[in-house]
């Protein structure tokens, strides 16, 4: 057991902050920037991306021993086409108004370098309810990194956290400080600009503190 | 004419209008990867545009010939199977997973192509080739032309292969402008949590706001191509922009 | 030939596995997956012809084929025609715009319009959507093309003259959807005005 590599629980724990997706792979960008306009797509889309992050990653930690190396990259995409096909007709069929909203993204959740390099990285290689915790650590990361881009945005944009209008009401004077920009797309790659370069201040300013108390 | 004219609008509204990677946000894996010197960023902006022409050719041919309802060639081994003339096929909940496989299929068809007959272009952006199956850009062009085959739209292979071409060059524009930017941002004193990723994002993002002064550039030159109606009104003279900082009131203006 | 199967046995048997699971998600949601997209259009019927009966508006399938885009003929709970709905889609600013326009019985006036599809400039070409801008194409006349201007007064907004007062920011969504309204009106009118006359 010694050579299994990390714990199921430190795999979790990883995926969340020390690994985090977006501020700290990069992964997966495209819906990070794409439908982070309102809270609510972005954590609708979270969920898909968890939906088929958690099942690819199960199914090719559950089969790890049959694949055969040259073709496994063929196996992974065609599992996770297969998920990200049923989370959009799920999707289709029970949120009829989001599935509208995130139109071609949910379908782009199949290129999402994210889930492949999850299958790729871990699944592939460990047991099923390693994959598994690992699979939800990312998730959960991911989830977080769509949550905070989308709080911003949506605060900024129109005043609204999850279509609740919290300030700059509609029809009221404050209506004018709405800043539209935040919605459109230079406001996505500002927010993402600037959340990135928070992060990794902070991840510097921990280190340093770290090393000074072991000093 | 109002076919060339249609193909024109197409062309510049991929290129330009709605850049694939500052409007619509896809590719930006590459975007923020390959973007340090310009002749790398110039070289994988030609094989996505390759790439993405011969995978949008190749989707249209699968959406409109068996994929969509009713589609003939997928509808007659239908019929012919189940001995029912009236039955229609439907196979859209194979979408998703045929555009995967064709972009990865074309995407070492390309390969293969390239190294054989051009054995200098493939020094020049072969290396990048592996790494563009995995580009949002390619499935995002082939689901545009899912989006516009059926119905009203009524898509043919020339506006699929319009669009499909001018996205990629529009991908390269934008590319390569980032990659110059960066090449000159060498020499510049960047905060140090800024450096790398961060950085590239801010600097899309005024590109993307540049961009954004193409708005309605497309809608002008519509009208422009289009025969005048007869009863068609006067439309205002002004540049109209979609832009926010630009919400100047004009006075009314009777129609003709 | 051997050799493949033993190195791809795994794939094909995903493959069967795979589609087979497809096969059930589709048969299972397809109908329910129809049945949104038609309580998508259904919901706005009432809205858009005053007395229409969603569930006996049903889809005119000759005057859908003749003009190529989806005719409805509006019929009251009495079973009385009051007027037509039609759905047309055109290009926007940034993607399709689809429309549903209703008309009354004699495709003399729009009764109203009902944004179904978008993907327009959040906050500025998205008002399109908004009640209290797409309001003004209630009771306009169809005899002449509408008019898009800039800037109109409260008062002019009033005035049921064919002219609608653009989105500030927003003027190409505004034309947008005026042009969708005025090329499916133009198109459809006379098309109904046969129907109407054949069928008294």
């Amino acid at each position: 057991m010694a050579n299994d590599g990390p714990t199921p629980l430190e795999r979790f724990v990883n995926g969340v902050i020390p690994e985090n997706p977006v501020y700290r792979q990069l992964l997966g960008m495209c819906p990070v920037l794409a439908v982070t306009g309102s809270m609510k797509a972005a954590m609708t889309m979270a969920a898909a991306v968890a939906f088929v992050l958690i099942c690819a990653n199960v199914i090719v930690s559950l089969i790890r021993n049959l694949l055969q190396p040259h073709l496994r990259i063929l196996v992974f995409t065609l599992t996770i086409a297969t998920f990200v096909t049923i989370a959009d007709r799920l999707l289709k069929a029970y949120m009829y108004d989001m599935s509208k909203e995130l139109g071609p993204y949910i379908p782009l959740i199949i290129v999402n370098c994210l889930i492949i390099a999850r299958c790729e990285v871990c699944a592939s290689k460990q047991r099923v309810f390693t994959a598994l915790s690992d699979a939800v650590g990312q998730s959960v990361g991911f989830a977080l990194g769509l949550a905070s881009m989308a709080t911003v945005r949506e605060l900024l944009s129109s005043g609204s956290w999850f279509g609740v209008e919290l300030f700059w009401k509609t029809g009221t004077a404050g209506e004018q400080y709405r800043w539209g920009l935040m919605a459109l797309a230079p406001g996505a790659f500002f927010t993402l600009g600037i959340l990135l370069g928070a992060a990794v201040w902070i991840g510097s300013m921990c280190n340093k503190n770290k090393t000074t108390l072991e000093a | 004419m109002q076919y060339v004219g249609e193909l024109i609008l197409i062309a510049v509204g991929a290129a330009v209008v709605n850049n694939f990677l500052l409007h619509y946000f896809v590719g930006v894996c590459p975007f923020l990867g390959v973007s340090r010197r310009v002749d790398m960023a110039f070289g994988m902006g030609c094989a996505v545009t390759f790439v993405i022409t011969v995978a949008g050719a190749l989707s249209w041919m699968f959406t409109y010939y068996i994929l969509q309802e009713g589609a003939p060639l997928a509808t007659w081994i239908y019929q012919k199977c189940s001995g029912d003339p009236t039955a229609t096929s439907n196979l859209s909940i194979l979408n998703y997973l045929i555009y995967i496989f064709v972009i990865a299929s074309s995407v070492q068809l390309v390969e293969m192509y390239v190294r054989k007959f051009f054995p200098v272009l493939y020094k020049s952006f072969g290396v990048f080739l592996p790494l563009i199956t995995t580009n949002c850009a390619i499935l995002f062009a082939c689901l545009m032309i899912l989006k516009y085959v059926d119905g009203t739209t009524g898509w043919g292979i020339g506006q699929a292969l319009t669009l499909s071409f001018f996205a990629g060059i529009g991908f390269t524009i934008a590319i390569v402008l980032m990659a110059g930017i960066r090449e000159e941002l060498t020499l510049c004193d960047v905060p140090k949590p800024l450096k790398g990723a961060g950085i590239t994002l801010l600097i899309a993002g005024i590109l993307a706001m540049a961009f954004m002064a193409f708005t309605g550039v497309d809608k002008q030159l519509g009208k422009l191509l289009t025969p005048p109606k007869p009863t068609a009104a006067e439309q205002a003279p002004t540049g109209e922009s979609q832009d926010a900082t630009k919400s100047i009131a004009y006075t009314t203006k009777p129609s003709t | 030939m051997l050799k493949y199967i033993k190195q791809g046995w795994l794939v094909i048997v995903l493959a069967a596995c795979f589609g087979t699971a497809l096969a059930g998600i589709h048969m299972a949601l397809k109908d329910k997956i129809a049945a949104n997209q038609l309580d998508a259009i259904n919901t706005q019927i009432p809205l858009l012809i005053p007395g229409a009966d969603a569930a006996k508006t049903q889809l005119d399938e000759p005057l859908t084929k003749q003009l190529g885009m989806e005719v409805r003929k509006g019929i009251n709970s009495e079973g009385k025609l009051v007027g037509w709905v039609l759905r047309a889609s055109g290009s926007g600013y940034a993607d399709k715009i689809e429309l549903l326009i209703g008309l009354d019985k004699t495709a003399t006036k729009i009764m109203g319009i009902a944004v179904i599809e978008q993907q327009e400039t959040p906050c500025l070409g998205s008002k399109i959507t908004d009640s209290s801008w797409n309001d003004q194409y209630d009771d306009q006349p169809t005899a002449t093309e509408l008019v898009v201007l800039k800037g109109m007064s409260p008062e002019q907004k009033l005035i049921k003259d064919g002219k609608i007062n653009a989105i500030t920011g927003a003027t190409i969504s505004s034309d947008a959807v005026t042009s969708i309204v005025n090329d499916a009106v133009t198109k459809a009118k006379p098309a109904l005005l046969a129907e109407l006359k054949k069928d008294k």
